[in-house]
């Protein structure tokens, strides 16, 4: 009963000087709504990072060839030939804490159907690829064991390709010819997108053996994926390989790799803690404009109390405890605090929604953006209306009354 | 209804110098009277109704209210009893701004447990001739009429007594008249009420008188 009474109390007393009320509002509400934002946007880069790192396939090592001079020399491009199917075979076997492994032959192609043609990246690979670079079939079936033990000339086409050559019919049975050499197309990949600059759904997959013997006639990769068990092991596996290498190169200990090893998990993780560099800033600017609110809320509380002795002596006359004053000011800090949260919340969301429609910069907004800022400006109340709530509670009712 | 013995309030001045507000004073008001307080300014009128009203303590003496010695009572009980008990009237009436007659009278509800604090506000505006005006705020109410709506507040809550301080100082002949006029009629339906003025005339109709002076007490004879 008293309490509902002291809560209208206190939104009379909010609503009846409704310009100073608003003002300490939007002092909490630009430090809510920044909050808001920077919780948005580490949502939205997490999701980016998360959603590489599903695109690429995770505790994902790649070994490329060193480029040597030489190779371009003998118009091959710039390509390096020091990686060999041998190689491949000798780090699944030998290597511990690989789970898989999948060897790469590369080559940018033109495939032809009826009479069209565009041109694709066919990849000679074996069936551990799907699981190691996340690849999944939307139609038909991926390449498998026996496809590479039998050289078969069977494809898996990306969905840009059945798009371009098939203008969207199913392309499964159909046969390309793909230089010259006609491949029965047996399945076909669910859309990935782009990844660091190639379409991985323009992609034309065939057994690395056929890719080998059949199509491009070498006898090396142009990289090897390895998966390993788990991201800890990552760097142990990495020396491991390094030195299987070396010695399979028979490389002399003062001349360097004549291949290199990426862990691209890393390199995103890096990526993103160096794009964060700029966002390093923001938890302190979102901090100080929280503290600034808080500083604004402070002043008006105190300027509130001070201009309302006259009100606290007589409330103090008439019966009311000094808890009951106490009580009364926390309600008008948290009223406008909550106030000044919702907005915000609000501005903030639309700063994220507007954000990420308009910049490239990922944001997303997640129900802790919602939750978390609340809960902050409820302390931001308790921490400072509770100096101005208290200075109310203490006034001697006989020296109150006598301001005016 | 009001005993008080050896009262003594002593304050200290910003130089250090003790200030005897009020020396030894006793005294007494009968159950429905209505005493005046008078004296010049200074002389400790305005500390003798802060002590009754349980706004301030003495540095000694005994104060029995009611038939209760409240002297020594904590600060709990002493806010219900000015709550439940006791009514006060200002100077300066004191009033919430941009808040209506009606929502000024139900303050002192907001502090204890009765029901419908409306219909008691309106009841009390309607004792003190304000009924056509409940939910006007101050702004647009006249000095006197403001002063009503403060009594309704000091009698919303029914208490047995009244303290007003110089409550007709800042208002001119005609409203002091009406605001003494509900005084004498809260007087004859056997409120007891304690006067502070300035007023010699005022201090004339009141049924005792007690002087101030010097930080001593003297009660005048009734007229």
């Amino acid at each position: 009963m008293k309490w509902r009474r002291n809560l209208r109390l206190s939104i009379r007393a909010l609503a009846a000087s409704k310009l100073r009320t608003l003002l300490s509002a939007a002092g909490v509400a630009v430090g809510i709504s920044s909050v808001v934002v920077l919780l948005g946007a580490g949502a939205g880069a997490e999701r980016a990072v998360q959603e590489s790192l599903e695109q690429l396939g995770h505790n994902l090592l790649v070994i490329n060839p060193s480029r040597i001079e030489s190779s371009a020399l003998r118009g091959e491009g710039a390509e390096g030939t020091t990686l060999r199917v041998e190689d491949w075979r000798a780090l699944s076997r030998d290597v511990a804490g690989v789970l898989r492994t999948a060897p790469v032959v590369e080559r940018p192609l033109l495939a032809q159907w009826g009479g069209d043609a565009v041109s694709v990246r066919v990849l000679g690979t074996t069936e551990a690829f799907a699981r190691a670079r996340n690849f999944s079939v939307a139609a038909g079936r991926f390449l498998d064991s026996h496809d590479e033990a039998q050289r078969s000339r069977v494809a898996v086409v990306g969905p840009v390709v059945v798009e371009s050559l098939f203008r969207g019919e199913s392309p499964i049975g159909e046969v390309v010819t793909i230089n010259g050499v006609p491949f029965r197309i047996i399945g076909v990949t669910r859309k990935k997108g782009v990844y660091d600059g190639g379409n991985e759904d323009e992609l034309v997959l065939i057994p690395v053996t056929t890719a080998m013997r059949r199509l491009v006639n070498v006898d090396y990769l142009t990289r090897i994926y390895v998966q390993t068990v788990s991201e800890e092991v990552s760097d142990g596996v990495q020396a491991s390989i390094a030195a299987a290498l070396r010695e399979r190169h028979a490389i002399p200990a003062n001349r360097p790799d004549d291949f290199h090893i990426l862990d691209q998990e890393a390199t995103i993780r890096a990526r993103r803690r160096a794009g964060g560099s700029l966002s390093r800033y923001v938890p302190w600017l979102s901090a100080l404009a929280l503290v600034l609110g808080g500083v604004g809320l402070l002043a008006v509380s105190l300027m509130s109390v001070r201009e309302r002795y006259a009100e606290i002596g007589l409330r103090l006359a008439v019966g009311a405890l000094p808890r009951d004053v106490l009580a009364q000011f926390l309600i008008e800090a948290l009223l406008v605090s909550s106030l000044g949260g919702f907005v915000g919340i609000l501005v903030g969301s639309c700063g994220i929604f507007i954000g990420a429609a308009l910049t490239r910069w990922p944001m997303e907004l997640r129900a802790d953006a919602v939750f978390y800022p609340l809960a902050l400006s409820v302390g931001l109340a308790i921490a400072f209306g509770v100096v101005p709530a208290f200075r109310a509670a203490r006034l001697d009712p006989i020296e109150a009354l006598k301001s005016h | 209804m009001i005993q008080f013995r050896n009262i003594r309030k002593t304050y200290e001045r910003p130089d250090r110098a003790r200030l005897e507000v009020l020396k030894d004073v006793d005294g007494r008001i009968e159950e429905g009277a209505f005493a005046a307080v008078v004296g010049p300014s200074g002389s400790g009128k305005s500390t003798l109704m802060n002590i009754l009203g349980l706004l301030d303590q003495p540095d000694s003496g005994t104060y029995t209210l009611n038939g209760r010695e409240v002297t020594d009572l904590d600060p709990t009980e002493r806010a219900r009893i000015r709550n439940q008990d006791i009514g006060f009237v200002f100077q300066q009436f004191h009033l919430l701004p941009r808040t209506s007659a009606v929502e000024n009278v139900t303050l002192p509800l907001v502090y204890s447990d009765v029901p419908d604090p409306e219909d008691r506000a309106v009841a009390a505006l309607a004792r003190v001739g304000l009924s056509d005006r409940l939910h006007h705020h101050p702004h647009e109410l006249s000095g006197g009429q403001q002063q009503r709506v403060a009594i309704a507040r000091a009698l919303v809550n029914n208490p047995r007594l009244i303290l007003a301080d110089e409550p007709t100082g800042n208002l001119d002949a005609e409203v002091t008249e009406e605001i003494m006029e509900i005084f004498l009629g809260l007087h004859r339906a056997g409120r007891t009420i304690m006067l502070i003025t300035h007023d010699s005339d005022l201090a004339a109709r009141c049924t005792e008188r007690l002087r101030i002076e010097d930080g001593r007490l003297f009660e005048e004879a009734t007229v």
